[in-house]
């Protein structure tokens, strides 16, 4: 298996000396493809446990589906694995504890899902930490490294623990303890901030789900990616001259969020998580130079950290790799506007105005329209100077004013949640399970 | 007396419309945006923090130099950090302040206690997710070291749930058996604790597994 592939390219490698200059660069991180052995994926055995909403919404063809998906998933695994299943409305039930996925163990998994019926209200809380318990319980009695939840829910937590930023709390903390969590969430009442929290600091992800058989297509890939993990904890750090001043233009967990905050010698470490076999993931950063800090012709260095866990080691010991990258500062008569790599810049620009979308939401489920608006008017000018010479610009200025529009004001329903969930993903470099939405445009919410 | 401002006063000076001043004072300052119909009076404190605001957030910015407006929450966090009289030196100096300066982060020795603690409980309901984690895990690293690779995720749960009635005893250590010898080949261990009862029944039990596999 060959390593994790780190490639760093700038939106334009070049800035003229005695100008300000802001340039954008696009990290790229991609996992190596699992080994093969007779015909099937090597991979070590995965703990998961699957949380199912039942309370009395969820009756009919929602349940029906997290059922089926769940069934499927008891036949998918393999005997080495590990399968919790909870269920939860007003009570909490474990209908199948750490079960090994043998073939008696899949059978009595099948069985016992089959007899779920819907009942009582949502304890969400309940429900997801008696999940991370089960996925805890089987680290510490059958020697996993790591746990997966998977929490289904279509409704908003009105029992238990309701409060997002203590989800969070919670979320993180659990993670931090290699127990992670996705959440799906059903239809078009559920809370994206609880399950936005919960998805966000548990370093998961928000799947969003309006059929049945939508259900089943994301429970199916979710955990066709939990079986293709390469390494956990991936954590990048950009090192070089006035490295401090970058700015984050996609979401990952960052002290400091990406707003500026950063160690003494460059940006502070960007959590990306998981890698999954054979996928990229993006890494958009923005870098500020001002006109003093470029006073003569120079090359600047950056060097680009990794550290990771690796999936199959079975000690704790971190791996790392490092990358390189420069940017050339020329004389402004040698200075060439045309050697912009446009599609870097393009992609940057995409997953910029998937930042300022989302961000602008979140504002929009608190309730809080100004700061809505303010996620894309603070942008503004530096945005436009981004995108002023591609060909995408016109597309792209336009979603940018319908989504800033459709902010401003309340708005909820399948929409929205569509939308954040879709940019979140764009975000985060994920695809979109669901056959029927393959080309999705997360702005489009009509 | 030291002179209050009420908001038309405010608007006068700052020359900002009072649509803004009032959301400004909410959003920003933490102050009342007052109540229609009664008057609201505003210290040299507010003025000058709404003169700098009127000077940071209601400009244009140029991205094609670098600039890059602050957020409101920077804008708040760096006016937090400033004393009342670097306050009023900056609301009356005649440059404008440099956008770095605002959205670059500070030593934290630099927050005077009074002002973040009367801002801090609105700035936590708009505090993005995964930044509150990113703060409580900066707590965690400086208050509490409990919270390591030992405390594992089972024993954190156990924390905040209590304990797992469910979880599976954990398997005995050698200090839990009890051991009985019936000479050089044959050893019966038991988990104590035994009743007296008990203790006489392995003994015969051992006594007749003796006999049986002729132990010496």
């Amino acid at each position: 298996m060959t390593d994790i592939q780190i490639k760093a390219r700038w939106d334009h490698a070049q800035a003229p000396t005695g100008k300000a200059a802001t340039r954008g660069l696009l990290i790229d991180i991609t996992a190596p493809e699992l080994p093969k052995a007779e015909g099937e994926t090597e991979r070590p055995p995965v703990n998961l446990a699957l949380v199912i909403d039942r309370s009395g919404s969820m009756h009919g063809g929602p349940l029906e589906a997290a059922k089926e998906a769940a069934m499927g998933l008891a036949n998918r695994l393999r005997d080495s694995d590990r399968l919790s299943v909870v269920v939860y409305g007003s009570d909490v039930t474990v209908v199948v504890d750490c079960a090994r996925m043998d073939t008696a163990g899949k059978q009595s998994a099948v069985s016992a899902i089959q007899h779920i019926e819907t009942s009582g209200m949502t304890n969400l809380s309940g429900g997801w930490l008696r999940g991370a318990r089960c996925a805890a319980n089987a680290m510490d009695e059958h020697d996993f490294k790591s746990g997966h939840v998977i929490l289904l829910s279509d409704g908003r937590a009105n029992e238990g623990e309701c409060n997002p930023e203590r989800l969070a709390e919670l979320a993180g903390d659990l993670a931090d303890r290699n127990v992670t969590t996705t959440c799906v969430g059903i239809g078009a009442n559920y809370s994206p901030l609880q399950l936005t929290a919960i998805a966000e600091a548990g370093q998961g992800e928000l799947h969003q789900s309006s059929e049945p058989n939508e259900i089943i297509e994301v429970l199916a890939g979710e955990i066709g990616e939990q079986t293709q993990v390469v390494a956990r904890n991936f954590t990048l750090h950009l090192q070089g001259p006035h490295a401090e001043n970058a700015r984050q233009l996609t979401h990952y967990r960052q002290p400091g969020n990406g707003t500026g905050a950063h160690t003494a010698d460059g940006t502070a470490p960007i959590n990306i998580g998981t890698l999954i076999a054979g996928q990229t993931r993006h890494v958009a950063l923005l870098l500020e130079l001002e006109a003093e800090q470029l006073p003569e012709p120079t090359t600047l260095h950056y060097t680009l950290k990794a550290q990771w866990q690796h999936q199959a080691d079975a000690d704790t010991q971190p791996r790392s790799t490092t990358s390189q990258t420069h940017l050339a500062i020329v004389p402004p008569g040698d200075f060439d506007e045309e050697t912009r790599d446009k599609a870097v810049a393009e992609t940057i620009a995409e997953l910029w105005l998937a930042r300022q979308g989302y961000d602008a939401m979140l504002h929009n489920e608190r309730g809080d329209y100004a700061m809505a608006s303010e996620a894309f008017s603070l942008n503004e000018k530096a945005f436009d100077a981004m995108v002023q010479d591609l060909d995408s610009a016109p597309a792209m200025l336009t979603r940018r004013d319908r989504i800033a529009s459709r902010v401003r004001s309340s708005w909820d329903g399948m929409s929205k949640r569509e939308a954040m969930a879709l940019s979140r993903k764009a975000l985060r470099s994920k695809p979109d399970f669901r056959s029927s939405r393959s080309d999705a445009d997360w702005t489009d919410t009509e | 007396m030291p002179k209050l401002y009420d908001i038309k006063e405010l608007v006068d000076i700052t020359g900002l419309p009072e649509r803004t001043v009032r959301y400004y004072l909410v959003k920003v300052l933490n102050a009342p945006s007052g109540t229609p119909g009664r008057k609201s009076y505003y210290d040299q404190q507010t003025l000058d923090r709404l003169k700098l605001a009127q000077q940071v957030l209601a400009r244009d910015y140029d991205p094609k130099r670098g600039e890059v407006k602050p957020s409101l929450e920077q804008f708040s966090d760096w006016l937090d950090n400033l004393d009342e009289e670097e306050l009023h030196r900056l609301a009356e100096m005649p440059y404008r302040i440099k956008p770095k300066a605002i959205t670059q982060p500070r030593p934290p020795h630099r927050a005077p206690a009074g002002i973040a603690m009367h801002t801090a409980p609105m700035r936590a309901e708009k505090r993005d997710l995964l930044q509150v984690m990113e703060d409580k895990k900066a707590e965690h690293t400086q208050a509490d070291h409990s919270h390591s690779a030992e405390d594992s995720a089972s024993n954190y749960l156990d924390r905040i749930m209590g304990p797992d009635p469910h979880r599976k005893p954990e398997p005995p250590r050698a200090e839990h058996w009890n051991e009985f010898q019936f000479g050089h080949d044959l050893v019966i261990r038991v988990r104590t604790p035994l009743t007296r009862d008990q203790r006489r029944q392995v003994e015969l039990a051992g006594a007749l597994l003796k006999s049986v596999v002729g132990g010496k």
